[in-house]
């Protein structure tokens, strides 16, 4: 309903539609993209041109996988023209990206997390965008192998193979932690 | 070789399907399987299976470990108002309705009446508005304020008022939703009153006419039908 409102024009359902997504898109973005900067312009761009292709949404797929696709491209872009003015994304900042900050797991066990989660950011980046893209959708955010093919824009085998490569050079990266 | 992975068994298949295992399974689908704990006994034991799902046990745990940090992200305060910067100043075909005022000139937009009056139908739980279109016409009919009988005899300084105050229509078109097994007319009505309600006191405006469409049927508390 929310979507059909804000497809007519309406700010207010579309406002709603952000504040629902926002964190995870920024979140998808910020991935990607390993830069907070980058992340949050992803995000932006990618909110606004879903609000002005909104009437041309079909529902063919869940607007969150829509969403997420026109997203994915922005920090695609931004990951692309970065890696032209830098020529590679800059790890030490990627590498300082948020880390889970919780009381809960013990002191041990919260450093042990930190460091995974580091050190998988780090391979992440080594991979091509394309493929880390198709791995965090189906692996971190639980897409389906169709939405994962509509989220890159690739069909479904092709989809299934960029996972299987991303989880092979991932593994193989992570090798220390097996 | 067994194989459980014939082509017909997924949706793969053609260009830029993933290889299959010396042993003949598809890498993914065993995967799948033991993700969703039924992997065969070939696959327990069989060295290519084991190291495709041992790779995949590595990742799957940093995976989670990643997700579960995602969780804690915190999104810049600054994402919301520059989206919705942009999307006001390029609302799409606004139109601009004037207010009955004695003092000035005051404007609202027919988005912002519809908003207001799918936010005041919200209240009705066995309807859901889909679409609401408020349409302003400068050239209709002006209409006198409620309250006063044009048939019956009334003072010449009262109708003169009355016509200066001439309350500016808006013709209300809403598609909608119902509950099944609503009593659709008096569901309808209510809806009516609410909108007319709304926009008079809200707006000080009249509407007229209020068009309901309903397109669609849902069972309160699951899908449409």
């Amino acid at each position: 309903m929310l979507v059909a409102r804000a497809a007519l024009g309406n700010p207010r359902a579309f406002e709603q539609l952000v504040r629902r997504f926002q964190r995870q898109m920024y979140a998808v973005a910020l991935r990607i993209t390993g830069r907070p900067d980058d992340a949050e312009d992803a995000a932006q761009n990618g909110f606004i041109a879903a609000w002005r292709r909104l009437p041309d949404y079909r529902g063919d797929a869940k607007f969150s996988t829509w969403l997420y696709r026109i997203v994915t491209n922005y920090a695609l872009n931004q990951v692309r023209s970065r890696a032209r003015s830098d020529k590679q994304i800059d790890i030490g900042t990627l590498l300082g990206a948020q880390e889970p900050v919780t009381s809960q797991p013990g002191p041990a066990q919260h450093a042990e997390a930190s460091a995974l989660v580091r050190d998988l950011r780090a391979a992440l980046a080594a991979l091509p965008p394309e493929l880390r893209v198709c791995w965090l959708a189906r692996e971190v955010d639980g897409c389906s192998y169709e939405e994962v093919a509509t989220i890159a824009g690739v069909s479904f085998d092709v989809a299934r193979g960029r996972i299987f490569r991303a989880r092979q050079r991932l593994a193989e990266a992570m090798a220390a932690w097996r | 070789m067994t194989s459980p992975d014939s082509p017909a068994s997924s949706p793969s298949g053609g260009r830029g399907r993933v290889a299959p295992l010396p042993c003949g399974r598809d890498p993914v689908a065993i995967v799948d399987r033991d993700r969703a704990g039924t992997s065969d006994a070939h696959e327990r034991s069989c060295p290519y299976c084991q190291a495709v799902i041992a790779a995949s046990q590595a990742t799957s745990g940093a995976a989670a470990a990643l997700a579960a940090a995602d969780n804690l992200v915190t999104v810049p305060d600054t994402l919301l108002p520059n989206v919705m910067r942009t999307v006001w100043s390029e609302l799409r075909h606004s139109t601009r309705i004037p207010l009955p005022s004695a003092t000035g000139v005051a404007f609202v937009t027919d988005h912002a009446v519809a908003a207001t009056v799918e936010t005041a139908l919200d209240q009705l739980a066995d309807l859901q508005v889909r679409t609401c279109r408020i349409t302003f016409a400068p050239s209709g009919q002006p209409r006198p304020p409620s309250g006063i009988e044009t048939e019956v005899p009334v003072p010449a300084d009262i109708l003169q008022a009355a016509a200066k105050a001439v309350t500016p229509t808006v013709a209300v078109s809403i598609v909608a939703a119902v509950a099944y097994q609503a009593d659709l007319t008096t569901l309808a009505d209510r809806a009516r009153a609410i909108v007319g309600a709304t926009i008079t006191t809200q707006f000080g405006l009249h509407a007229e006419p209020i068009d309901i469409d309903v397109v669609d049927i849902f069972i309160p508390g699951g899908g449409s039908r």
